[in-house]
């Protein structure tokens, strides 16, 4: 039997209770696990892909020196209309590279696009886990409960 | 035999439904910690539970962090500023 790992959402940043309708601040957060270090990664049902952002890659041990970054095709919701804005993801160029890190027991390899824009601690996360995550783990939600459980394929 | 794809369905069903605290009791789980709101709009870097860095530049926070800590395992975050509603 292929036992889950259950997950307790994660207060990111800071604990906001929420009620009567209004969302916590509590998120699907995963520790992942690479070279001895540990980062927080927001689970993403709705990105179609992973995305993390070039520092967090070379804090990771990543060298980009020997890569060259492509005119990024992400897209999705940016509030400001300023076509030359620089944080408009068509404005930003990107690295694409994998990285093996792991989730509990399980290894894992995915292809990032790492953001060449300076990360922003204030506002960025440092890693989103897309859809291509799900291709390791069947992925149960449950908002009410402020849990999620991972359910690791079988290799 | 139960296929694979039935035991999991299975476990679906206990985690969605009544069997759920029962199951989840004895599965590992991941905890939080909880973090101050100095630490606001910066990146930090925690060993064995407690914060051992933090700054606005990430690669300075790691690179101290793993300086003072070069056998420990690190955990790197950043706490995001204030309260937003992030949609992607």
């Amino acid at each position: 039997m292929v036992w889950p790992l259950v997950i307790d959402y994660q207060e990111y940043p800071i604990n906001r209770h929420g009620s009567h309708g209004e969302l916590s601040s509590m998120r699907p957060v995963i520790d992942i696990r690479h070279e001895g270090m540990i980062i927080k990664a927001l689970v993403d049902s709705g990105a179609d892909r992973s995305v993390s952002f070039k520092q967090v890659g070379e804090v990771l041990g990543l060298d980009f020196t020997h890569d060259r970054s492509v005119v990024s095709n992400l897209y999705g919701l940016h509030r400001c209309d300023r076509e030359g804005c620089e944080l408009n993801p068509l404005c930003l160029k990107t690295y694409e590279k994998p990285l093996s890190f792991s989730v509990g027991d399980k290894q894992v390899v995915l292809p990032i696009s790492w953001i060449e824009r300076k990360f922003n601690v204030e506002t960025d996360f440092m890693l989103i886990l897309g859809r291509d995550f799900f291709s390791y783990f069947d992925i149960l939600f449950k908002q009410r409960d402020e849990q999620f459980a991972l359910f690791p394929h079988e290799a | 035999m139960a296929s694979k794809f039935s035991e999991q369905q299975e476990i679906f069903r206990k985690f969605s439904g009544f069997e759920a605290q029962k199951l989840i009791k004895e599965l590992p789980s991941q905890s939080a910690m909880r973090i101050d709101r100095k630490y606001e709009g910066k990146c930090i870097a925690i060993v064995r539970g407690k914060i051992v860095a933090s700054g606005i530049d990430i690669k300075k926070v790691a690179a101290e962090s793993r300086a003072r800590y070069p056998h420990d395992e690190i955990t790197l975050t950043n706490v995001i500023k204030g309260d937003r509603v992030f949609i992607f």
